[in-house]
């Protein structure tokens, strides 16, 4: 792709990942149905209120979004981590696990076990991502909270509004403090609606301290996200991409198309909106055709500016590679014109999905395994975040199918 | 509620809250940086209406394509400037004037600036404004404006009004890179100042100019700054229309900047004589030659030991003088951070304004709450300030801290609210509070005041125990000493008594490590421990404390530090097959 190198992506930008050195969510109140905005004086209150729907998560933080316990946070936050076991600001301590993960958006979603009735907080409406909004951070800046339990809460105001920064492709950037150990934790508005998940810093200093640039993932795309996330089953949720080959351009009057690449785009469209928000920049625009999530026959509504006429294209969007070697955690042997399992690796997604030592692998994928060749064409193409599907035969010949969704190893 | 808090919430009720909400200004346009450029990202520059010469671009000269390449890249510089204007377009301008004292540039624009594009932005007579006006940054930061089409705003108050001094070596970034060589009058901000930012506006509280944002800091503050409207205007030789700053302000925050300015003047510059090592720069190594002159095969190795070296120079130790407050003007007695001494010094002076530095000692040292007691030679010709016997401290409350870094210029104060309270650092009885306004070297003993004009602590550990490593710096993450603490442990300094830690406190119980599945086994008890006192025996299983279950240690641990010496813990411990609720005092541990 022709891709103006990013003015961000040349030297020394230490892009801070701030862990440290470690039911579909409802969507708050429209912004008319609200008071007139509060300020500093109404922190105390705001917080007595939000604070207990705050929890620690291993170095970082996280959110519960649901009265049953579902949790965000950072996928950098759990990911590796064998302990998801969450702590509330008074100390409680509950079990949780992954419902799903989405590694490239930098989100990750739990569920408490067993919870009802917990306290929680709402997804800000879009209206409510607008430049010079108050907001209030809660988290547990460089790990603080770890010796006696107490969060920290800063205060500052929406430096934007909704906008794209590399992988963070619906963010928006704020000034309150964060800090490393913030990663997962809350942004808010002066309402308590949850207007994102800070996960980032911007600072060329080479510590990861506080800039004033705070970037956090957007109420939007957590919206857009979760309930991918919840149907996931542990495993990655995908985000689209700009259609292969295509190639946009900054001219004076805006972002061009010069080459459509596999869409239906043409040379020389100027773009306008792509998913209902303003191709600013080749950065931008780039980084909005990935802003969705991925499923199956996704489509991105494009306004492009076509012969001096606006016309809306819907078009296919590529699905996005996550990064990483994809893992099954099996290995197999052939044993007299047989395929067979020789080996499973421990709590690899292989073991997880139950497949045992020395049986026949008959199919994977839907093709039949009868040389090493079969087992490794099948596999071979296989992404982070797609599933092998195994049909295998037990010593005892009885048939069974399997279903192992890979994650990065 | 106490009385003072219900008047205060029906003044507030009464009193339009000030709206803090700003659009992002169109009048600020972004310069990227060039393909040679090893920066992150371009500068900004602000639209202006000039008399006499139509609508201009005004910016700083670091901001310029090439700009960070040192004093001799300066030369180089371009006179034709490529500009991406709010929205995404992109345009040009041309340098007609260069003033030579700030650096500043007036430029012409190539293309029509129309208003539907790019409002010119007003200005106002920043020789009016004042410590604590509410600012906003507006800018390129990491390239927001040309990346979004719309500049990046960031909102603070005026910091600190004060020169950087003529003769003070230019201000470098990582690598040696130069950001800023002016050197001059500026207006120092607490809102974000980042790369992107340079040559970009400072807005007062109604949106009109009334500064360049610079990358120059000061070095004890390392706060962001910008030159003057007023100074640039002159230095360019343009007479617009200034007009008056917006004054108004949030009714708190300007209860907050009358309190800190009551405070400031009874806090005293200290200049300490450190012996040896942190804190004093003959004692630390310096490089050889400076970067810029080292041949192309040897630069990068030095930049990598100079970008080190630079950190600690400029950001770690600082040999400048340091805030103290004047408890007691007669007796000469100041409280600063022990954390300010580097663990050696034992005198100093205090700096008088056009007088001779009036000599003083260490008396003693608090080190578990990072104090140090001063005592002065002679009586001190400044006021005494009182510390609040009750501070109110909940969480959101507004604070400033005011401090003061320039001997005979004003003070400093920076604007947040707390953070946190009942903050433990280490496992014993002192606790500190925590705020999300900056702290840095120029506040480190600073005092912090409350909206009623309370003094309510001290800032103190600009970062972890040893004082030696402050990655808090301006982090919004700052640690205060509250007034009621320092005023339990103040008696015992004066008497010249120096405290060098705290025992650890707890149960008195040794833990098993992981071997009950549901709590806690206790392996022995200290005798005549809390743990002793209450009955726990070796062999139980601590399952819960105050009703939360212990599955770890640090459960244990987070539970014990919710309490101080003396107060009573409940404890649900196993023993044999039934359940036994204790009640434990937690007290002292022997270290």
């Amino acid at each position: 792709m022709n891709l103006r190198p990013l003015p961000c992506g040349r030297f020394l930008l230490a892009l801070a990942l701030l862990a440290p050195l470690a039911s579909a969510p409802a969507l708050a109140a429209a912004d008319r149905d609200l008071p007139v905005a509060a300020s500093r004086s109404t922190l105390d209150a705001l917080a007595g209120r939000l604070l207990p729907a705050y929890v620690f998560i291993g170095g970082g933080s996280g959110v519960v979004i649901s009265a049953d316990g579902l949790v965000l946070t950072n996928h950098h936050v759990i990911d590796g981590e064998d302990d998801l076991s969450i702590r509330f600001a008074n100390g409680a301590v509950r079990p949780s696990h992954l419902l799903g993960t989405d590694p490239v958006g930098d989100i990750a979603l739990l569920r408490i076990d067993d919870a009802h009735d917990l306290p929680h907080v709402d997804l800000a409406p879009a209206s409510a991502l607008r430049v010079g909004a108050e907001v209030v951070a809660i988290g547990n800046p460089f790990g603080l909270g770890n010796l006696d339990d107490v969060p920290t809460l800063t205060q500052g105001v929406l430096s934007t509004g909704r906008m794209v920064r590399g992988d963070y492709t619906d963010a928006v950037q704020g000034d309150a403090p964060v800090n490393p150990g913030n990663s997962g934790g809350p942004l808010f508005d002066m309402y308590g609606r949850l207007l994102g998940i800070n996960g980032q810093i911007r600072t060329v200093s080479g510590f990861r301290i506080n800039s004033g640039i705070g970037l956090a993932i957007a109420s939007t795309q957590l919206a857009a996200f979760v309930p991918l996330l919840q149907q996931a089953q542990g495993g990655l949720v995908h985000h689209t991409a700009a259609p292969k080959d295509l190639e946009l351009a900054a001219r004076m009057e805006g972002v061009v198309v010069e080459n459509a690449g596999s869409s239906s785009l043409m040379a020389g469209d100027r773009l306008l909106l792509i998913a209902g928000r303003p191709a600013v920049s080749v950065a931008t625009a780039l980084g909005l055709f990935a802003s969705l999530p991925w499923v199956p026959g996704s489509a991105i509504p494009v306004r492009v500016l076509r012969s001096g006429e606006e016309v809306t294209l819907s078009i296919s969007p590529a699905r996005q590679v996550i990064p990483g070697r994809p893992y099954h955690g099996l290995s197999i042997t052939d044993s007299d014109g047989r395929i067979v399992i020789e080996t499973v690796d421990d709590d690899s997604p292989g073991a997880q999905a139950g497949v045992r030592i020395g049986e026949t692998v008959v199919s994977a994928n839907g093709r039949p395994v009868l040389r090493k060749i079969d087992w490794l064409k099948a596999v071979v193409k296989l992404e982070v975040g797609d599933a092998l599907d195994l049909e295998l035969r037990a010593k005892d010949g009885a048939m069974r199918t399997v279903h192992i969704p890979l994650r990065r190893q | 509620m106490a009385l003072r808090h219900v008047l205060f919430a029906l003044a507030l009720a009464v009193l339009p809250a000030a709206m803090s909400a700003m659009d992002a200004p169109t009048g600020v346009l972004a310069i990227p940086a060039g393909d040679q450029d090893e920066v992150p990202c371009g500068g900004a520059a602000v639209v202006v209406e000039m008399p006499g010469l139509g609508r201009m671009i005004l910016t700083l000269e670091e901001a310029l394509p090439g700009a960070g390449r040192g004093e001799k890249g300066a030369a180089r510089l371009s006179s034709h400037i490529d500009l991406v204007l709010p929205g995404g377009r992109r345009g040009s301008a041309t340098i007609v004037r260069r003033g030579a004292a700030t650096g500043a540039l007036l430029l012409h624009p190539d293309v029509m600036l129309d208003d539907s594009v790019t409002k010119p932005l007003e200005l106002a007579d920043s020789a009016q404004v004042h410590i604590g006006d509410t600012v906003w940054t507006a800018g390129n930061a990491f390239g927001a404006l040309e990346q979004d089409g719309a500049a990046a705003i960031s909102r603070g108050v005026i910091s600190g009004l004060y020169a950087i001094p003529s003769g003070s070596p230019p201000v470098r970034g990582r690598g040696g890179r130069i950001l800023s060589s002016y050197r001059g009058a500026v207006i120092e901000i607490d809102a974000a100042v980042n790369d992107g930012n340079h040559g970009g506006a400072l807005l007062d509280g109604a949106g009109r100019l009334i500064g360049l944002v610079s990358l120059g800091t000061a070095r004890e503050r390392r706060l962001g700054t910008a030159v003057p409207i007023h100074v640039v205007m002159k230095d360019l030789e343009c007479a617009p229309t200034l007009a008056e700053p917006a004054a108004e302000r949030d009714p708190l925050e300007r209860s907050l900047v009358r309190a800190a300015a009551a405070v400031a003047p009874a806090i005293a510059l200290v200049y300490i004589e450190r012996p040896a090592g942190l804190g004093n720069p003959e004692a630390m190594p310096r490089p050889t030659r400076l970067v810029d002159e080292v041949p192309a095969y040897d630069r990068e190795r030095l930049q990598n030991w100079w970008s080190g070296y630079y950190h600690q120079q400029q950001m770690f130790y600082t040999d400048q003088p340091i805030s103290a407050l004047v408890i007691d003007a007669q007796s000469g007695l100041l409280l600063t951070a022990a954390s300010n001494l580097h663990g050696e010094a034992e005198v100093g002076s205090v700096l008088v304004p056009g007088k001779a530095a009036i000599p003083c000692k260490v008396l003693a040292r608090h080190l578990p709450l990072d104090l140090a007691l001063l005592k002065a030679d002679q009586p001190l010709p400044f006021p005494a300030l009182a510390l609040a016997t009750d501070p109110h401290l909940a969480l959101g409350e507004p604070i400033a801290v005011a401090a003061r870094h320039i001997v005979d210029g004003g003070h400093t104060m920076t604007v947040g609210v707390v953070s946190a309270t009942g903050r433990r650092r280490t496992r014993n009885d002192f606790a500190f509070t925590q705020t999300d306004a900056h702290v840095n070297y120029g506040s480190l003993g600073g005092a912090v005041v409350d909206a009623q004009g309370a003094v309510v602590g001290m800032v103190v550990m600009l970062g972890p125990d040893d004082g030696n490593w402050p990655w808090m710096i301006n982090s919004g993450v700052g640690l205060f000493a509250d007034s009621a603490s320092i005023a339990r442990v103040l008696p015992e300094m004066i008497a010249g008594r120096t405290t060098g830690s705290a025992p650890p406190i707890g149960l008195g119980v040794l833990l098993k490590r992981g071997l009950a599945k549901d709590g806690m086994e206790v392996e022995s008890v200290t005798p005549g421990s809390g743990a002793d006192k209450g009955g726990v025996k070796p062999g139980d299983i601590i399952t819960a404390l105050d009703g939360l279950p212990t599955r770890d240690i640090g459960a244990i641990g987070r539970g014990v530090m919710k309490h101080r010496t003396g107060e009573r813990v409940a404890l649900n411990v196993r023993r044999g097959g039934e359940t036994v609720a204790l009640s434990v005092v937690i007290g002292a541990l022997a270290k």
